[in-house]
């Protein structure tokens, strides 16, 4: 069996483990967590939710890591991580926001509202799909890259404001219970349950942003092979 | 609180629901889409090594 069969296959394997550890912790985070105090089952969206969102913000700390080894370091591969970072980011921004409006219609009585961290968390969302879009209507080149890469540590500027958005404006949006100055508000056992889904969901987003750089890096040797064939046919 | 009474159930399953079929379609998508190039990959090395030969 050759080696890229059989790194395709362990790659698998891994997506296969962390499809199942992400399943146990929804398991536990549906049926063996308490209910909340006042919000009572709705609550457990908290356990999704929540993950998604430090999902999404770590994904574009680690764009601004890739887009800085590209600017200072111009290693190649690094564009390619950004990439595949960008698109990870997006789909757990976007996985965040349509939690966040199906956990608002119960308990604030509305699917969206213009709430500052519901808007800043938008705009992330639209900065990473711009930052696709502007990747993939350019030519690939050092130029493309370093604009790219500008783009990308204007994103990652986003996740601190998100974060002290319920701090700096009046919001509908619960202040910060979790990451706080004085320790987490919540329950040992809730804590441990939002944890553990962190923990799922980060490495859930580790096999799909690995499958997604390979995949990236063969659609590349791709192109460099048919350049070649149609420089041999010139 | 607004929603007292309502059936949370919905709710959950929604949230839940979507994030396992937009991780699962994205999942699925680049399985797929490595398998394929793969292939086109080995047929790309074939044909180079045929045209050095």
């Amino acid at each position: 069996m050759s080696t890229a069969v059989q790194q395709d296959r362990r790659n698998l394997f891994f997506g296969i483990g962390s499809a199942l550890l992400l399943l146990l912790a929804w398991f536990w985070a549906i049926y063996m967590a308490p209910p909340e105090q006042h919000q009572g089952e709705v609550y457990r969206i908290i356990y999704l939710h929540v993950p998604a969102a430090f999902t999404a913000f770590f994904s574009a700390a680690l764009l601004m890591v890739f887009s800085l080894i590209t600017l200072f370091m111009r290693r190649p591969s690094a564009g390619l991580w950004a990439q595949a970072t960008a698109e990870i980011g997006l789909i757990y921004t976007l996985i965040t926001l349509a939690t966040g409006s199906i956990w608002g219609r119960p308990t604030w009585g509305v699917w969206w509202t213009w709430d500052a961290r519901l808007t800043t968390t938008l705009i992330l969302a639209l900065l990473y799909a711009g930052y696709l879009i502007f990747h993939s209507s350019l030519a690939p080149g050092p130029q493309r890259d370093r604009i790219a890469a500008a783009l990308g540590i204007i994103i990652a500027l986003d996740v601190p404001v998100i974060y002290q958005s319920v701090n700096w404006w009046r919001t509908l949006h619960q202040p910060q219970s979790i990451v706080r100055v004085g320790g987490s508000t919540m329950a040992p056992e809730m804590l441990m349950t939002l944890l553990f889904g962190f923990l799922a969901c980060l490495c859930v987003a580790g096999w799909l942003l690995h499958l997604r750089f390979g995949n990236l890096k063969l659609q590349q040797l791709l192109e460099e092979y048919s350049y070649d064939a149609q420089s041999q046919g010139e | 609180m607004f929603g007292e009474g309502m059936d949370p159930v919905p709710f959950i399953s929604a949230a839940y629901g979507i994030a396992a079929v937009t991780l699962a379609t994205y999942a699925v998508w680049q399985v797929k889409l490595r398998q394929r190039l793969r292939l086109l990959e080995q047929a790309a090395r074939s044909s180079t090594k045929r045209s050095h030969t």
